[in-house]
């Protein structure tokens, strides 16, 4: 897979899981990605939410995407995205936000761009990776 | 969930998400697992891979499980067990693994146990609700 269609995949399958490191503790969950393009992978949360209080803290990042026997997972820095536009754009789409942006403003609406992630793919389908062979990795 | 329910959930839905830690960095991939129940969720992999390095230098993990609209998250430490007969039971299972195992032997296999102390739930159909970790 190249950038294009490994951006093409997680556009059609949007459902990440989202690594953060909390000190030695490792935390993930389960995102919906906002948008990935030429641009970066974005996501959205409220920022009460641990999650951007760990990458607040601890902006690296793993995110790890499955469909079709394809695995694809993308490593780097996230970038907080202070962006007002952008902000409406996510509360127009996750329209659940609304009362604690309500209550506390915009600064409710955390959104943070992966920016130069380093993508790797696991395709089950075809023929196991030999031990110890190390991994493929594409720029994005 | 209560922790019999959360056993059956993973039981019925295998594939995790297991998250680790290298120095700051985290990483995740999807893992399957051989069994979950009272004694702990039984993990397995080999030890020429990144993840069974990193369990043994950061036994601290996160596995997320997701099916149906239903996320369960739970956390703890794992430790490898180096029983043969469980590797064995394990190979036994899981035919994919033979080659290697015929190959380089059962000690080729790394196999960790991990025993949540951790888990928070939620479901699509509570969007907002609370997701503040219990202990187990």
């Amino acid at each position: 897979m190249d950038k294009k269609e490994i951006l093409d995949f997680i556009t059609k399958n949007p459902t990440a899981f989202l690594a953060t490191a909390e000190g030695k503790k490792p935390h993930v969950r389960a995102m919906g990605t906002f948008r990935a393009d030429e641009n970066g992978i974005i996501f959205s949360m409220q920022s009460p939410k641990d999650v951007y209080k760990q990458l607040v803290k601890n902006p690296e990042t793993e995110i790890c995407y499955y469909a079709n026997s394809v695995q694809i997972r993308v490593s780097g820095k996230m970038q907080q995205v202070t962006d007002m536009a952008l902000k409406k754009e996510i509360l127009e789409k996750r329209p659940f936000y609304q009362p604690g942006v309500d209550k506390e403003g915009w600064g409710y609406v955390g959104a943070f761009i992966l920016k130069n992630g380093k993508a790797t793919v696991m395709d089950m389908k075809g023929p196991p990776t030999p031990p110890g062979a190390s991994k493929n990795y594409i720029d994005l | 969930m209560n922790k019999k329910e959360m056993l059956a959930f993973i039981t019925a839905n295998p594939i995790g998400y297991m998250a680790t830690v290298e120095g700051k960095k985290p990483h995740v991939r999807g893992m399957g697992m051989h069994r979950a129940d009272e004694n702990g969720i039984i993990y397995f992999t080999n030890h020429t891979k990144n993840v069974a390095k990193q369990l043994i230098a950061n036994p601290e993990v996160e596995v997320c499980y997701f099916a149906n609209g239903t996320q369960l998250r739970v956390s703890g430490r794992v430790e490898e067990v180096k029983d043969k007969a469980l590797k064995q039971e394990i190979v036994d299972k899981y035919p994919f693994l033979k080659p290697n195992v015929e190959k380089h032997g059962l000690d080729y296999m790394a196999v960790f146990r991990l025993k949540p102390i951790k888990a928070s739930t939620w479901s699509m159909q509570n969007i907002t609700g609370d997701t503040t970790p219990v202990d187990l």
